[in-house]
């Protein structure tokens, strides 16, 4: 079946949000969190699936999410009958008490990092029971000295916890290009240990300076991060549900935001096609 | 550090990187850093951190900034300084901001007022997330009064509902207020669905509301029982006022 298909929420594109190409909408719970809502988030606005995307549960921390955020991010996907919750395989804090960094880091690719992140991914499973949790891989600018690769790492939270993926494209295409690994093996390697699959998509740059390409949400999704998409679905068939764009900055005119969603779609049905056709 | 084997290793790892890289302070992840990973990949993590912390603080204070030409050097003084706590909203880190920068500068009366001004917004923030349901409950409240105030002066028994969201503030100048104002004015902050609205309040009125805050829900008959005779027109047009305000609801 063809995964729904839908962008991360921003005030810029919600004029578009009723293209029939859309069926599916992100929430990205930090911009969705305030506290002094009186409206869902996604208004009167229907859609086939909902997910609450989340920047803080900091799963690689060696502490679990704390309740408060817990209850706040289970509160928002109730209100907009959200089925799926998310968040980045990182870590953004030390403790509860302690620090926030901002974004992100790459937790060191250790046995004791999988034990603390697969705890966490459970506790935060047990939590919400049947509105499932999905780990995005993150897209870093280094990473610390570990005992496995990423997708080895990644692989065994998703083979120990059950959890979905989220399957970040865009992430995926510049690690590899920014850390020289094959794209398509990676998604090959861990593939197999996911039972569900939801993903992203989103455009950055290559920095010159930097000689990295930067994920950054802020150009349309290039070329060869549509093939890598559709390479995406093939390998995950039924197994995924969903697919977001996301961006950030240089927001497209409204042609564009409608254009990219269609793209999105037409990739996905042309992947699916088959499948139909066979019943 | 080397790759560690105990949990208590691994959160002592993962704190000690926290800490450091919060205030962009990079030798200890650098150290940690896989053999041939470039070093100066931290710095741009926790650059790029900062930078876009040091970019919120500054539209957060946007008020303050006006005419503050030393505020670009208190942002960076700060983030350097202090870390974002965990779980931070934006709104902690720019309430921290404002404590921090009025310890450390020298602010004028009137940036007190903004500062103040900014504190009370946060705080209305605050009490909203504490009491969310009150909160939702009474702008569902509210979407009823332009229906029943024609009813106020004529039905006792309406209910009159305080706005369970509000903060007390004083501006000492007139930086914030109109050109009528007299100060030191006693103003009042609360939401009215997703915005913040603020009002300078009279002193009759200020004793009403306090009455509603201390009181509970009052019907408009047993308020009128408080007031002589000759001040019960006075008192059904501070209602009338204050709910068109969004400060009461009436159910």
């Amino acid at each position: 079946m063809t995964p729904a298909i839908g962008y991360a929420i921003r005030e810029q594109n919600r004029p578009i949000l009723s293209d029939p190409a859309i069926n599916a909408a992100e929430i990205t719970f930090e911009r969705a969190d305030d506290p002094l809502r009186v409206d869902k988030y996604v208004r009167d606005m229907e859609f086939d699936l909902v997910s609450v995307h989340a920047l803080k549960l900091s799963v690689a921390s060696p502490e679990g999410p704390g309740v408060n955020y817990l209850e706040a991010l289970k509160a928002i996907a109730i209100e907009n009958g959200a089925e799926s919750i998310s968040d980045h395989m990182g870590f953004t804090r030390d403790g509860h008490d302690g620090v926030e960094l901002g974004h992100f880091a790459p937790p060191p690719y250790t046995q004791v990092a999988l034990d603390a992140t697969s705890r966490n991914v459970d506790l935060i499973q047990d939590y919400f029971g049947d509105t499932r949790f999905y780990l995005e891989n993150i897209a870093y600018l280094f990473q610390f000295e570990g005992e496995m690769t990423e997708a080895e790492f990644l692989k065994k939270v998703l083979e120990r916890t059950g959890c979905g993926w989220l399957l970040d494209v865009t992430n995926v295409y510049a690690n590899a290009i920014n850390f020289g690994y094959d794209a398509y093996e990676f998604i090959e390697e861990v593939m197999p240990a996911a039972d569900a699959v939801q993903m992203h998509l989103a455009g950055g740059y290559w920095d010159e300076k930097a000689e990295m390409y930067i994920d950054s949400h802020s150009h349309p999704i290039p070329q060869d991060v549509f093939k890598l998409y559709r390479r995406s679905l093939e390998l995950a068939g039924d197994k995924c549900n969903a697919v977001f764009i996301e961006r950030d900055q240089n927001f497209p005119d409204e042609a564009g935001w409608r254009g990219e969603a269609r793209q999105v779609r037409e990739i996905a049905e042309e992947v699916y096609a088959p499948a139909l056709s066979t019943h | 550090m080397a790759a560690t084997t105990t949990f208590e290793g691994y959160r002592e790892q993962i704190t000690h990187y926290a800490q450091t890289m919060a205030l962009g302070q990079n030798g200890p992840a650098e150290a940690g850093l896989q053999a041939g990973m470039p070093a100066d990949r931290v710095g741009m993590f926790t650059s790029g951190n900062l930078y876009k912390r040091f970019d919120k603080l500054k539209d957060a204070c946007e008020m303050l900034a006006e005419g503050m030409e030393e505020i670009d050097d208190l942002v960076k003084a700060y983030v350097k300084e202090i870390p974002l706590s965990a779980y931070d909203t934006g709104c902690t880190d720019a309430e921290r901001f404002l404590i921090w920068i009025s310890e450390k500068a020298d602010l004028t009366e009137e940036q007190k007022d903004i500062v103040r001004c900014q504190r009370s917004r946060h705080a209305v923030e605050f009490v909203a997330m504490k009491q969310r349901l009150a909160h939702v409950r009474f702008q569902e409240l509210l979407s009823m009064n332009e229906r029943l105030l024609d009813e106020l002066a004529e039905n006792g028994k309406l209910m009159v509902h305080l706005n369970p969201i509000h903060v007390w503030s004083r501006f000492e100048t007139k930086a914030l207020l109109d050109e009528e104002d007299i100060i030191p004015a006693t103003v009042l902050f609360f939401p009215v669905g997703n915005d913040i609205r603020t009002v300078v309040i009279e002193p009759e009125c200020e004793e009403l509301i306090r009455l509603l805050d201390q009181s509970g829900v009052m019907r408009v008959k047993d308020l009128r029982k408080l007031v002589s005779a000759g001040d019960q027109e006075q008192l059904i047009g501070l209602l009338r006022d204050l709910a068109e305000m969004g400060v009461i609801a009436l159910g």
